[in-house]
């Protein structure tokens, strides 16, 4: 990995880097100031513009060094998908050996 | 060039250098930003149309993502101008004046705040480092492990029964597995590169539907390095890649950047590292 090649450009590839820091980072500064978007969540614009995903933005974000973020509600339901279809198939080759 | 703003046009503040960039090679045109100084303070400034950032039209504009990315890009391509030659403080985006008079009002009112703010990041850089993971790659790597493929022998030669219980048992293992992994990698990456900064901190984890990627980002850090230290924050990088090559783990670290992270000047006690 050279230097040069971690150096970012203003390019497409760095977009979602670039929104990131520009729309919720930066200093803000209350005072005679006409306008600025302190309390608007910036970032979250840009994500709502394209899907909905809020809530999952910040239920990953928060504390992700404990948070299970891969046993999300969607992975343990397909876990459990999983293991009904394994039970059920498991109760018809039971009640064939009694029949 | 007018010295003051028309009526149809505000002030649209970058960032506040230390000293004077030189903001006109390679740009022409009234446009270009201009540098307002105010007691060695150097404000970097454009003057914009009302039409495009006075409040409601602003409001309305922040729903059009073509309209957004240009002026984010702008942004960045400014503060990159004057990052060659100055140490700044960036401003969040959108920070707007009516007149120079008021901008130079609130430079005089914070300047004691602003020039802290200043010396916290002169002589540093900023990086960032995002880690991702295929989850599947991961998946398929840890299930070669000795532990996980002795199970699949013992499932092969146990009654439906057993196998069924010991399959349970494999697969939640997996899980813990993954989870271990994600975390120490995580946990490890950030602790061996903090070692190298001045600051550090965690920002918010973004979904895949904002960084338009396929892997699941699992950190995503901001060093301010002091700018000798560079060479070896890069050099653990890499070598945090290189221990994580086959599974699944990409690091994405990109750099240097405006201080973007490292100018909460007001809120530095609720800076956070990790509990």
């Amino acid at each position: 990995m050279s230097e040069q090649k971690m150096m970012h450009a203003t390019n497409a590839t760095n977009l979602a880097d670039i929104l990131e820091r520009v729309l919720d980072k930066g200093i803000v500064i209350a005072g005679d100031i006409k306008i600025q978007l302190a309390d608007v969540d910036l970032l979250n614009i840009k994500i709502r513009l394209l899907v909905c995903s809020v809530d999952k933005a910040m239920q990953m974000g928060i504390n992700w060094w404990q948070n299970d973020a891969y046993l999300s509600t969607t992975a343990k339901d397909s876990l459990f998908a999983q293991e009904n279809a394994a039970l059920q198939q498991r109760i018809e080759r039971l009640e064939a050996r009694v029949k | 060039m007018a010295r003051r703003i028309e009526p149809g046009q505000l002030l649209y503040l970058y960032c506040v250098a230390d000293r004077a960039p030189d903001l006109n090679k390679g740009r022409d045109g009234s446009d270009r930003p201009r540098i307002i100084p105010h007691e060695g303070l150097y404000a970097v400034a454009r003057r914009v149309s009302r039409s495009d950032f006075d409040e409601d039209n602003l409001k309305r504009n922040l729903s059009d993502l073509a309209w957004v990315e240009t002026r984010v890009i702008a942004h960045e391509q400014v503060l990159e101008a004057v990052m060659k030659d100055s140490c700044m403080v960036p401003f969040k985006f959108a920070t707007l004046f009516d007149s120079e008079d008021n901008l130079k009002g609130m430079l005089a009112r914070n300047a004691p705040l602003l020039k802290e703010a200043l010396e916290n990041v002169a002589g540093h850089e900023e990086w960032g480092l995002k880690i991702y993971c295929d989850m599947d790659a991961l998946e398929a790597s840890l299930r070669q492990n000795k532990e996980l493929s002795e199970l699949d022998h013992e499932i092969a030669s146990s009654s439906p029964g057993k196998a069924f219980i010991l399959k349970r048992r494999q697969e939640a293992r997996l899980r813990q597995m993954m989870r271990t992994k994600l975390n120490e990698c995580g946990q490890e990456s950030f602790d061996r590169l903090r070692g190298l900064c001045s600051r550090a901190r965690i920002n918010r984890l973004l979904p895949k539907e904002a960084t338009e990627k396929n892997e699941d980002m699992i950190l995503n850090a901001a060093f301010l390095i002091r700018k000798p230290k560079v060479r070896a924050f890069i050099e653990t990088v890499a070598w945090l890649k290189a221990r994580q090559a086959e599974s699944g783990l990409s690091f994405d670290c990109t750099g240097p950047w405006p201080p973007y992270n490292f100018c909460d000047v007001v809120e530095r006690t609720a800076d956070h590292a990790r509990p």
